[in-house]
């Protein structure tokens, strides 16, 4: 099922009707797992297409249930186990040499932040942080169905107490807020990325051209600026269309899922960038990974001196690791070693540039206006570059990772920088203006707030009748 | 309840919208029903596009009778004209099904389209004309980059047809159409605008950034077709134009070529004719580029498969026409397409006939 679709339409509708009646935990518990069991049928043609799917959850039940009783040394064991059988579902390159079920196309969809969920509650049970959930409590927490598919990551104890005390949506400003929220998340993923993904695709065979020819030009590289910037938009908008989607619907069934992104146009650095994009994600590492890995480090060769660089190899860690998650081939490989060496970089550089400056000279040099543009846009520039990685298909990859792909990338890091210098405050006066627009729940009690969501809902069904092909681009990170 | 009053207001104004349009579009456009099909009068419908126009105009094929379906390319579409054709082969019915860009996986779905809406019993007095050269060929991954075609996206559009496998299924039985294309009117009205204003300026945006590279088709106006030349900068950005169309010459693997085989077959074996027409290019345009070549080789071999099934016919064009018998580098001057109706009646005449006996 879409998000897009008229099928999630009506799905929504009833959802909400549902959660808004029902009372007591139980019951909603319930509901949400009969809701949520028929959201992943919709993604299946035949009942066996979800048996692995249900093998990973009952495992992850029986490893959360187990895990308070073994101790931090029985933890590992554990982890290993459960990322192991999602190394091997999900056919990671390195885990070639075990039995593959190519001619059995089970669902994958929503495995990566099952995951997720899975190895929060182990570790978490495992230190007595939560009590783990009973089965009715967990399959409706892991399979929740506005979070399945890719997130946000809802913490369970968010989850449960949401779940038992819903914020039910009472007063017609957050009601308001909801609907413009949905029909924003319908605008952004049904039309605005549909054009993306139109330009993007158009681009793409003239690239892959152009890269078999071998030879480097202007042409080249503006097809090449013109993919990574188009795909880095395409993925941002869809994204963030497909949050404004799940926490509307979310909030009219009385959840608060988290936000995912914080404006990450106007990160300061690279690991400014990641405490605005996919937040939840980026959380999860640090609380899963990088707080553990640095624990570890510290524990072993930590000093006063060298905790900035024990901090930078576990940035490397962590964020090397979130790059190989996206995919199962080599080339995420190497989109973990971009996404950690671009964290562990910048990490040094502002542990070497505090040194040699003094803390106070390096505060003041951030916040000059050109220091700021040139590092807002570097951080974009180098995060559209990366981003390759993701989009390009195994046999121009190849030619990326040549003389010639190295060239192309750092001359369109160079020009991706020069126009995001220039277009970064059009687009943050852009963003600036759409915040400021006055919430129409302010209207009041009557038929106007409502009203207008209905015209602007009636206008983004219209655009969409008009460039839809009814085929519109999957959710990009329906795939991780 | 606040949300379920909010809610019915929300859902209220849109109907009140929709049914605005729905009226006004009637004004617009009166409903005229056609009974042929002419893709060259797209864009004075409500429907503006050519895939759009002959997905929804498919009901006029609904009633039985003798009648010869051109498809193809843009060529098709300028080059072969009822008006020209229909003197020469007889009283049948002429549908212009071709669209401009097509390709052979097209031009399959249409037939297939077509078969869903004539009736049974007038299978046999069906003769499609398949006007052929080698842009109709091309990779499909280049056509369609995310495998989805005009014309289904046309299907898909309004949600009236999904996927499934490689073919294209009713979400509603076939007599709710009708009306359901009526109800639709706002939305192709809407969709018009969108395709004349927007796209267009879109388009002409396009052209010129591909201009500017040395890529571009050019947009000769219909009144300048009789008279006008391309200077020889002119031809080299059109060939240029053919070989960014196309790709790299040794990444062409004529795979569509199976595909038409395919269609040849589901065409015959439902009892219809078909004239495969290899249509002409000017001589500078065929020497200019590696395709036309190609196309030759890998056409040789398919001609020897299908020309001993029962019903097919095929006649060449292709050495008939000069270099100044073309406004650009692939269609007719206005003035020529007499001509090529009476060299194409001599194979569609005979094809037509042949079912009355």
């Amino acid at each position: 099922m879409s998000f897009d679709s008229i099928e999630f339409a009506a799905f929504s509708i009833a959802v909400v009707v549902v959660l808004n009646l029902l009372r007591g935990m139980a019951a909603r518990l319930a509901a949400i797992l009969v809701v949520n069991l028929v959201f992943i049928a919709s993604f299946v043609s035949a009942p066996e297409q979800a048996i692995p799917l249900a093998g990973f959850v009952a495992a992850g039940y029986a490893a959360v249930r187990v895990a308070p009783r073994v101790g931090a040394r029985g933890l590992w064991p554990l982890i290993a186990a459960v990322v192991a059988l999602f190394i091997w579902l999900k056919q990671y390159t390195i885990a070639g040499f075990l039995p593959s079920f190519d001619s059995f196309p089970y669902l994958t969809v929503g495995l990566s932040y099952i995951l997720f969920r899975v190895l929060h509650l182990i570790v978490d049970a495992n230190q007595g942080a939560l009590r783990p959930p009973g089965p009715l409590a967990y399959l409706a927490y892991l399979l929740f169905f506005l979070t399945f598919v890719s997130g946000p990551i809802q913490r369970y104890e968010d989850f449960a107490r949401q779940a038992s005390e819903p914020a039910l949506p009472r007063t017609v400003v957050v009601i308001d807020r909801a609907f413009n929220r949905i029909v924003l998340g319908l605008f952004l993923v049904a039309v605005v990325t549909q054009v993306t993904s139109y330009v993007f695709h158009h681009i793409e065979p003239r690239l892959y051209d152009g890269l078999s020819s071998g030879r480097f030009g202007a042409k080249l590289l503006v097809l090449y600026v013109g993919a990574a910037v188009g795909f880095l938009v395409h993925l941002y908008l869809n994204f963030v269309g497909y949050m404004h989607m799940v926490i509307g619907v979310g909030t009219l069934c009385g959840f608060a899922l988290p936000e995912n992104f914080d404006r990450p146009y106007l990160s300061k650095n690279f690991l400014d960038f990641w405490s605005r994009w996919h937040i939840t994600l980026s959380n999860w590492f640090k609380f899963y990974i990088f707080n553990p890995t640095l624990k570890a480090l510290a524990g072993r060769w930590g000093t006063p001196a060298s905790m900035p660089y024990l901090g930078a190899v576990a940035f490397f860690v962590t964020f090397g690791i979130m790059g190989v998650w996206h995919g199962s081939t080599i080339v995420f490989v190497f989109y973990g070693l971009f996404l950690g060496l671009g964290v562990a970089i910048n990490k040094l550089y502002q542990v070497e540039m505090a040194r040699r400056l003094g803390r106070q000279s390096y505060r003041t040099l951030c916040r000059r206006f050109w220091y700021r543009r040139l590092s807002n846009a570097a951080t974009i520039a180098y995060f559209a570059v990366a981003l390759t990685c993701v989009w390009i298909p195994a046999g121009p990859a190849g030619a990326m990772a040549t003389p010639l792909g190295a060239t192309l990338g750092a001359a369109a890091f160079l020009v991706i920088t020069g126009g995001f210098v220039v277009a970064g405050p059009i687009i943050v006066g852009i963003a600036a203006l759409w915040r400021r627009l006055p919430p129409l729940g302010d209207l009041g009690q009557g038929y106007a707030a409502p009203v207008a969501v209905g015209v602007k809902l009636f206008v983004v069904v219209v655009m969409i009748a008009m460039i839809d092909t009814g085929s519109a681009p999957e959710f990009v990170y329906k795939v991780f | 309840m606040p949300l379920l009053r909010f809610s019915a207001w929300v859902f209220a104004t849109c109907l009140a919208l929709y049914g605005t349009l729905l009226g006004a579009s009637y004004v617009a456009f009166p409903d005229r029903g056609e009974r042929e099909i002419d893709t060259q009068q797209a864009k004075d419908t409500l429907y503006a596009t050519e895939p759009k126009y002959l997905v929804f105009n498919l009901r006029a094929l609904d009633h039985p009778g003798a009648r010869v379906l051109l498809l193809g390319g843009s060529n098709v579409r300028e080059g072969l004209r009822s008006t020209s054709l229909r003197p020469l082969i007889g009283d049948v019915e002429i549908d212009n099904l071709a669209i401009g860009a097509c390709d052979v996986r097209e031009i399959a779905q249409i037939v297939d389209a077509v078969y869903a809406h004539v009736p049974r019993q007038s299978w046999r007095d069906l003769t499609f004309v398949v006007g052929i050269w080698y842009g109709l060929f091309r990779n499909e991954a280049r056509s369609w980059p995310n495998g989805v075609t005009d014309i289904d996206k046309e299907l898909l559009r309004y949600g009236l047809y999904y996927r499934d496998g490689n073919a294209m299924r009713r979400r509603m039985p076939a007599s709710w159409e009708p009306a359901l294309q009526q109800a639709l009117r706002p939305l192709l009205w809407i969709s018009r605008i969108y395709d004349i204003y927007v796209s267009a300026s879109t388009d002409r945006l396009r052209i010129k950034i591909l201009r500017l590279v040395g890529e571009a088709p050019l947009d000769v106006h219909v009144e300048d077709r009789d008279r006008f030349t391309l200077t020889p900068a002119e031809r080299a950005a059109s060939l240029e134009y053919w070989r960014q169309y196309m790709g790299p010459a040794d990444a062409w693997d004529g795979r569509a070529f199976g595909v038409l085989g395919d269609l040849v077959r589901a065409i015959t074996g439902r009892g219809s004719r078909l004239v495969l027409l290899d249509l002409p290019l000017p001589p500078w345009h065929r020497a200019g580029v590696p395709y036309d070549e190609e196309y030759r080789r890998l056409e040789q071999p398919f001609l020897r498969d299908v020309a001993a099934l029962p019903g097919v016919s095929y006649l060449s064009l292709r050495d008939d026409f000069g270099d100044d018998d073309f406004y650009d580098s692939a269609h007719p001057r206005p003035r020529v397409v007499g001509r090529w109706a009476d060299r194409a009646a001599l194979a569609i005449a005979p094809a037509v006939h042949s079912s009355e006996r």
